[in-house]
């Protein structure tokens, strides 16, 4: 990332905010805005990637993503017989 | 973090939508900021199994964050070979399958795939998810 950092300012939940900043002592981040700054990018990845699959391959059926998402979760899930 | 290791079988199947689950597995794990350790032998084996046609999702899919191809190195060989003999010497061998059992032992995680028997053969007790059937 580059080295260069432009501030802002975000308006968090209390809870939020104090979330943040334990998530961000147990990672051992440097400081807050080094562990957000990880965070974000990681999601943005996430989510420019998913976008280039949904146009390459379409949507995912609903129900075996719900199901797909409840076994890597490790909760109990059972195929839906009607997803197609 | 938690993950999958995937066979040959499961990315042949997000590749060319052989059933809609394996497609399904790939986004949660994007979703849930999971990893799918991908044997590069997998790899191999599905790339000479897909068609043409399905070629261009195997290169997105590997762009996924999730997936983190495992090389197989001589250290890997030798583990994965030795734990393989029995397997071998019942004529059951399979190189990613063997390739796959050790990077699922050696990163605590199930392997996710449409096929486990040749995954048993190596060790009958590897955890496996199973793709349900299309």
């Amino acid at each position: 990332m580059s080295g260069k950092k432009e501030r802002i300012t975000v308006s968090l939940d209390p809870g939020v905010a104090a979330g943040l900043k334990a998530a961000a002592e147990q990672a051992g981040a440097a400081s807050v805005s080094e562990y957000v700054e990880g965070a974000l990018d990681a999601r943005m990845l996430r989510d420019q990637w998913l976008a280039r699959w949904r146009a390459a391959a379409g949507d995912v059926d609903p129900q075996a993503l719900a199901y797909a998402r409840r076994a890597l979760l490790g909760e109990r899930a059972e195929p839906h017989p009607q997803a197609s | 973090m938690s993950g999958r290791v995937l066979t040959s079988s499961a990315i042949v199947d997000i590749a060319t939508d052989r059933s809609v689950y394996g497609r399904a597995f790939l986004v949660a794990a994007v979703e849930l900021g999971m990893t799918f350790p991908t044997p590069s032998t997998s790899l191999l084996q599905a790339w000479a199994a897909v068609p043409p046609q399905a070629r261009a999702l195997l290169d997105l899919f590997l762009d996924a964050p999730a997936v983190v191809v495992e090389d197989l190195g001589p250290s890997v060989a030798g583990r994965a070979g030795v734990r393989a003999h029995a397997a071998h010497q019942a004529g059951r061998f399979d190189v990613a399958a063997a390739h796959a059992v050790d990077v699922a032992i050696t990163r605590g995680f199930p392997i996710l795939t449409a096929e486990p028997g040749p995954l048993r053969a190596i060790d009958p007790d590897v955890e496996i998810e199973e793709l349900p059937a299309p």
